[in-house]
């Protein structure tokens, strides 16, 4: 896109390192940056009211943010699309999208498949989809208006389960594969998400893997969470457990096309973990990431 | 056999507690599993904690002086229960703070006209917010910044915090004080 920055960085051997930005203390930042390769940028994390109406950008954040390109390079990870909602997504995000692309060119974008408004109204929660053909069609043409808008890729992000699923007509991986194959959508696949499936649902993790397809797979997340009640919660709050990691090193093993890892904070947790723990952790990952167990590597 | 956009529609009366109306959905096996799921007081909750997070981040003198009183969760559960979420998230800030101009306790009236003031963008303001407070209100952003204890309500004075025009400065906010005795 013309008169746009481009925020491609250098071709790095393993996967980029990225992390979560939803705003950042300038302090905190200057840390981070030198650490992480791409910064997921959440649009509804970086916006406000403007004369009453949702959909402007922080500008102050805007500026920030162009302060990291072109060494740091944009990934774009949005919460608020609700793409999945029947009666229509939600167009305020459009418009945060419309306005971040006139000013950059992320790597990709992406969204999460499910949905979070209905008939207008917030759930204050995001809701897995239904396996259907029905919300297949949905989404495919959904997929195909969001990447006939904007010219980078498009990839979609599987969320955790926390009520019964609603009856399907495709497993888990069959959904996905048709929803790639489609549309030519990419995948993040996010470990903790499948290990808080597993936890709380019994979801069978190594079937999926095997039943996915992982040529389209292009992101992973990584996080860390806690417990709740019996329930393993999807809320990215502290540094990535070993298993998370273990499961990490597999599915990079598998995923030939796995450009980027990507570890997500939540902005209310940042304070509470401290800057030293937060760069500990990234500096963590990318070793990780860097060194796949030699079995893992020969699969 | 439910519509996508009814199945939609009667998930989220359960998750806000709203009775589900539709006959089809009051039959529905997979509806009916899920109201007695254990994941649906979870997925609640979770709502809830999303709720305040979002309403701390950016009402935050508002929400500490109300943890501080003690009504915080309390007040935007019952608020959030009763109100429709706007879908824009920024949206709810201005919500929030809004329900809170008749609230009975005075101080928390006037923390959170300012912060709504705060939000109106400088260069829409045609005319000045005056804001009536009955304690100095640098010393209560003072104390609910630092965590430290908050003023008594001055019995010789009110305090008007002006933001605004006109002055030379759109964000401009001055504060005077007069005396009532």
């Amino acid at each position: 896109m013309a008169g746009t920055v481009e925020s491609t960085p250098h071709r790095v051997p393993t996967p980029a390192l990225a992390t979560t930005y939803e705003g950042m203390d300038s302090d905190l930042f200057q840390q981070v940056l030198p650490l992480v390769d791409y910064l997921e940028i959440a649009p509804d994390s970086i916006s406000r009211t403007s004369n009453g109406h949702a959909g402007a950008l922080r500008p102050e954040l805007l500026d920030q943010i162009a302060s990291a390109t072109p060494h740091t390079g944009l990934i774009v990870h949005g919460i608020g699309l609700s793409i999945g909602t029947a009666d229509g997504w939600n167009s305020s995000y459009i418009r945060l999208l419309d306005e971040f692309f006139s000013r950059f060119t992320p790597r990709w974008h992406s969204e999460h498949l499910g949905y979070t408004t209905v008939d207008g109204e917030n759930l204050d929660t995001m809701l897995s989809l239904p396996r259907t053909e029905e919300m297949l069609d949905l989404l495919c043409e959904r997929i195909r208006i969001l990447q006939e808008r904007y010219k980078v890729p498009f990839l979609v992000e599987h969320i955790i389960h926390l009520l019964p699923d609603a009856p399907a007509e495709y497993t888990p991986a069959a959904f996905l594969n048709a929803l790639t194959s489609r549309t030519g959508c990419g995948l993040i696949l996010d470990a903790y998400n499948l290990e808080c499936d597993a936890h709380n649902f019994g979801f069978d993790i190594p079937s999926f893997l095997d039943e996915l397809n992982l040529h389209p797979v292009r992101e992973m997340h990584l996080a860390g969470g806690f417990e709740h009640h019996g329930f393993q919660l999807d809320i990215h709050s502290r540094p990535t457990a070993d298993s998370t990691i273990a499961l990490a090193h597999r599915i990079l093993a598998r995923c030939p096309n796995l450009e980027v890892v990507t570890w997500e904070l939540l902005k209310e947790a940042a304070p509470a973990l401290g800057a030293s723990i937060t760069c500990a952790e990234l500096t963590r990952i990318r070793a990780e990431i860097a060194n796949i167990p030699a079995e893992l590597a020969s699969c | 056999m439910l519509t996508l956009r009814e199945q939609q529609q009667s998930l989220r009366r359960i998750l806000t507690g709203t009775p589900v109306t539709e006959a089809s959905a009051q039959t529905d096996p997979w509806l009916n599993e899920v109201m007695h799921s254990p994941g649906l007081a979870m997925t609640r909750e979770i709502a809830s904690w999303w709720l305040r997070f979002q309403v701390e981040s950016q009402c935050i003198y508002t929400s500490r002086l109300m943890k501080h009183m003690g009504c915080y969760a309390t007040y935007i559960d019952d608020h959030f229960s009763r109100n429709p979420t706007p879908p824009a998230i920024e949206e709810l800030s201005r919500h929030f703070l809004t329900s809170l101009a008749a609230h009975p306790d005075r101080l928390l009236r006037s923390v959170a006209a300012f912060e709504l003031e705060c939000l109106v963008p400088s260069a829409t303001r045609q005319n000045p917010a005056l804001i009536l407070w009955d304690r100095d209100p640098n010393h209560v952003l003072t104390a609910l910044t630092q965590g430290t204890e908050l003023p008594k309500s001055d019995r010789c004075a009110r305090y008007i915090l002006t933001i605004g025009p006109p002055s030379d400065s759109p964000r401009h906010v001055s504060c005077t004080s007069v005396c009532h005795r």
